[in-house]
């Protein structure tokens, strides 16, 4: 029988490939455990901002004393209700104040409760089941309806829809809190919460999934071909023997590594642009923003990418190899980028990984000039984080190019 | 003597594997010198190092006068290593465009140099084919034409004739006479015996060291030896029984 002398050789041949083996090992450890820190729940530590007007003062008409007056705030209830989880509260005076931080991408939501919020509620409550038991300095009261009820909104809740996910789960949140509140007190009865509740979104208000998605899709394409090309070509011209050749022609280690930096930029642009003609086109995903300046925050990105392309084309002797360490950028940039999933929906323990990746920076970047609007001002910390990551490993390539052969 | 290129006591060193040992090697200008020893013997990283591709761990090297590493000299010479190092994906013409360009050529110098250098080749028929589309000993050609698109002062040409055709074999040594004869020096590695008594020195090497050096005749007579082959299988015997 060949064919188990075929498959041992293979195994032979790998005794001697030691990397390989160590990756055959890793990758899928890396995969499953990522995956399973990253599907680990919904969004959590959601930024929000509570700006709490209501006093908790309410009037209530009782059958038995007429119109007394109680300390009771049904926002405080509500706001323990959020859970601890999910949101991660911040509490402001001024609703202003609140908005700006918003506008400005430091919260996703902004929840104000109006003053009166407990009254218009009770009355609510009391309208609907006319009638309701009440404990009153130790003793049950039945409460009653008010003539002058007070109605209108009670919670305007603003909301940055550029993070689909995030915004949902802020949505559920909020709704889930105000109907488990209505529960208490009027058990299964309908309340339509259109009445209680005010949802402006301050940017995408119109997004969907798709239109979250596709600023990621376009970051992870970039990241699959950059990493794939620079690591197969340099290992490629490496393993025959071009850039030792190069060497010993009159070009500097800078005007090769500009060089294929150039090319690979290039690259790099037309699929973005292919993914975004399509995205926009074909399934009319939402673009607000400058479509220069999504590409130059492209080229900045690719130029860092293909840095660490080349730092680690110098470690991988052979093309599967490369591939290897390609995947090794690449997983992680699936997962951990918010390239699909929002840092909020990762586990705490996969967080900071999150903030050290590049594409993470790219990602938000995107987004922030799709789907808000933004111009370079909004996105100047992001420009500037990817622009240092280029310059680190454009100039660390440049030193390997040079040291590269000396090392053989 | 004016030496297109002078070592002393070059030494470079593998980890514990030293592959050039205290070497010092004197080539005159307008020569050609022909390294020649067995596998491992430090031929091809004696190359590197006079190329600048490799560091040396001690010695000090001077090619055409510059010292090593230097980036002018790059301009002066030409080297042809031991892979083809050529762009398979690129027609014959195109890689010779490249390789001209990495010397600083311009176009048009570029394009007369590349039918000179097709012309000595013998690839005159296939400018336009794909390297990756040329037999082995083609693609040697395409390989030793790239080194020599610039028109060097000094070759370095690691085995060139490996894989080439007897009779092309014997165009290619007529063609390295022309050049020297014109000025130009050339460094050469081989395995083929007969092609090393064409030189005008050789050296032969063993273990990373200079074993013996000299004009192919006077080897020969050194040894008592009928042919270069006996004289080297007596050199290297010797070395090995120290």
């Amino acid at each position: 029988m060949k064919v188990l002398f075929v498959a041992r050789n293979v195994f032979r041949r790998l005794r001697h490939d030691l990397l390989t083996v160590f990756m055959i090992g890793t990758i899928p450890l890396i995969f499953i455990l990522l995956f399973g820190y990253a599907f680990s729940g919904s969004p959590t530590e959601i930024r929000v901002i509570v700006v709490n007007h209501d006093r908790g003062a309410l009037t209530l008409n009782t059958r038995e004393f007429g119109q007394i007056t109680v300390e009771r705030s049904l926002s405080a209830e509500l706001i323990a209700g959020f859970g601890k989880k999910v949101f991660h509260i911040r509490r402001m005076d001024d609703e202003s104040a609140g908005e700006r931080e918003l506008k400005e991408g430091r919260a996703w939501a902004v929840i104000v409760i109006q003053p009166g919020f407990s009254q218009g509620l009770i009355d609510r409550v009391l309208q609907i089941k006319g009638e309701m038991p009440y404990t009153y300095q130790g003793r049950t009261i039945h409460l009653l309806p008010r003539k002058e009820a007070a109605t209108g909104p009670g919670i305007t809740l603003s909301i940055d829809r550029s993070n689909v996910p995030v915004a949902d789960t802020v949505v559920a949140t909020m709704e889930r809190a105000l109907n488990n509140l209505l529960f208490a007190y009027i058990g299964g009865r309908d309340v339509d919460l259109r009445e209680l509740l005010k949802i402006d979104y301050v940017y995408a208000g119109k997004a969907d999934y798709l239109d979250y998605y596709s600023p990621g899709v376009i970051g992870f394409a970039v990241t699959v071909i950059t990493s794939m090309l620079t690591l197969i070509a340099l290992v490629r011209e490496e393993r025959n023997g071009i850039l030792e050749r190069l060497l010993t022609f009159p070009v500097h280690p800078w005007e090769l590594s500009l060089g294929y930096t150039l090319a690979f930029t290039v690259i790099a642009i037309l699929q973005a642009l292919e993914v975004i003609l399509i995205a926009y086109f074909l399934f009319h995903t939402m673009f607000v923003g400058s479509l220069l300046l999504m590409l130059f925050v492209i080229v900045v990105y690719t130029i860092g990418l293909q840095g660490m392309g080349t730092l680690l084309s110098g470690l991988a002797r052979n093309e599967f190899q490369a591939v290897q360490y390609a995947l090794l950028i690449i997983i992680p940039g699936l997962i951990i980028t918010e390239a699909f999933w929002p840092v909020e929906a990762l586990s705490p323990a996969l967080r900071p990984i999150a903030y050290v990746m590049p594409l993470t920076y790219l990602n938000r970047a995107l987004r922030a000039v799709m789907l808000r609007g933004w111009g370079i001002s909004g996105i100047w910390f992001e420009i500037v984080v990817l622009a240092s990551y280029a310059a680190v490993m454009l100039g660390l390539s440049i030193l390997l190019m040079k040291r590269r052969a000396h090392t053989r | 003597m004016d030496a297109a290129i002078r070592t002393e006591n070059l030494t470079k060193r593998f980890g514990h594997l030293t592959a050039v040992d205290r070497l010092s090697l004197v080539v005159p200008r307008g020569e050609t010198y022909g390294l020649i020893g067995p596998n491992g013997s430090g031929k091809t990283t004696t190359m590197r190092l006079l190329c600048g591709i490799l560091t040396p761990d001690s010695g000090e090297i001077s090619v055409l006068g510059y010292r090593i590493p230097s980036f002018a000299v790059l301009r002066k010479i030409g080297y042809m290593p031991q892979e083809n190092a050529i762009y398979p994906d690129l027609s014959v013409r195109e890689n010779l465009y490249f390789f001209g360009r990495m010397q600083g050529l311009s176009h048009r110098k570029i394009q007369s140099r590349t039918d000179e250098v097709l012309r000595v080749v013998h690839l005159e028929g296939k400018r336009d084919a794909l390297a990756r589309d040329l037999s082995g000993g083609m693609q040697r050609r395409v390989s030793l034409a790239a080194a020599m698109i610039h028109r060097p002062e000094l070759l370095f040409l690691d085995e060139p004739t490996a894989g080439v055709d007897p009779d092309l074999r014997v165009f290619f040594w007529a063609h390295f006479k022309r050049l020297t004869e014109e000025g130009t020096t050339i460094l050469i590695s081989t395995h083929y015996l007969e092609e090393a008594s064409r030189c005008h020195r050789i050296g032969l090497m063993s273990r990373g060291r200079l074993v013996q050096e000299g004009p192919p005749q006077a080897l020969e007579e050194a040894t008592h030896a009928a042919t270069l082959e006996e004289a080297f299988l007596t050199l290297v015997g010797k070395k090995e029984e120290e």
